[in-house]
């Protein structure tokens, strides 16, 4: 993998590389819980208007 | 020092008679100094002009023109409010950035312009740097998400990834980055606008790094191979 570190292209070294690793796997959980969760509120949000009768275009302008 | 740079200013006295070079440095105008220490040198000694308000002076260093006030030495002209201390730099399928000597003590608050794009889907991030370590725990942010009609909040705290910078896809991110505070020894702020890729996506997102440390430098780190170009600006403190 390359880094450009304070402008001069290389390749990394076998630490960078580890730590980026370790770096990629906590950041890729951490990710897949955002979406987890944004796709669990898109869910209920759903439901919710089904259960109004309403379409999200009426929720907002019954808001504004 | 250049050839129309000098070390002393002299003062002439009444039936003098000038040499050529007395006469041709004469004829250079504003008196031109190396630096400000040659400057200040170079006044006030034996058979030197005592320095007194209106004087002007050229500083090749920083290629300045100064005045003097009567009680210091004045830039000519206005001073910049954003000043860039990181020209645009450009990166080619990389997924991790350092810069160090960026953030120093001239500025309080910096700006990063960021634009990338990647072949895959790439969460950029940024994390700060001090004598060319990466810090990496203790970062916290807020993020809403705006797409359609669509608006979701997420947070995370305490966290090792960095700031959220930007998501690049096949087309451009584009990141608007203010830090706040990373030389000073204290918790640093930022505050993100950014468009996602194959947007248009809306992020907005603010955090902090809470540890009380200095900051000299920053990485951007990307899940994956990331293409484009970033900037820094510092902002100026005085006027």
């Amino acid at each position: 993998m390359k880094i450009l570190d304070n402008d001069q292209m290389r390749e990394m070294t076998d630490e960078e590389t580890n730590a980026y690793s370790i770096w990629l796997n906590n950041v890729k959980k951490q990710l897949q819980a955002e979406q987890k969760a944004i796709a669990e509120r898109a869910s209920l949000k759903q439901a919710t208007l089904e259960k109004l009768g309403l379409t999200a275009e009426e929720v907002a302008a019954l808001l504004s | 020092m250049g050839a129309n740079a000098q070390t002393s200013v002299p003062a002439f006295t009444a039936g003098q008679i000038l040499t050529a070079a007395e006469m041709t440095e004469v004829n250079t105008g504003i008196p031109v100094f190396a630096t400000t220490t040659t400057r200040d040198a170079a006044f006030g000694g034996t058979g030197e002009k005592v320095l007194a308000e209106g004087q002007f002076a050229y500083i090749e260093a920083s290629n300045t023109t100064q005045y003097y006030d009567g009680a210091a030495w004045q830039s000519v002209g206005t001073t910049p409010g954003l000043v860039c201390v990181k020209a645009e730099t450009a990166f080619t399928s990389v997924t991790s950035i350092t810069v160090d000597n960026i953030f120093t003590s001239n500025y309080t608050n910096y700006r990063v312009l960021f634009r990338a794009t990647s072949s895959g889907s790439a969460t950029a991030y940024i994390k700060m740097r001090a004598s060319g370590t990466t810090s990496s725990t203790n970062y916290d942010f807020q993020l809403v998400n705006g797409y359609s009609s669509s608006v979701v909040a997420a947070r995370a705290t305490g966290g090792t990834d960095g700031w959220r910078l930007g998501y690049a896809l096949s087309t451009y991110c584009a990141s608007d980055f203010m830090i706040y505070g990373p030389q000073v020894a204290q918790a640093t702020q930022f505050t993100n606008t950014t468009n996602v890729g194959n947007g248009p996506e809306l992020q907005v997102i603010s955090g902090q790094h809470t540890l009380t440390n200095s900051y000299d430098g920053m990485e951007i780190a990307s899940t994956a191979a990331i293409t484009g170009v970033y900037a820094v600006y510092g902002y100026s403190k005085a006027v």
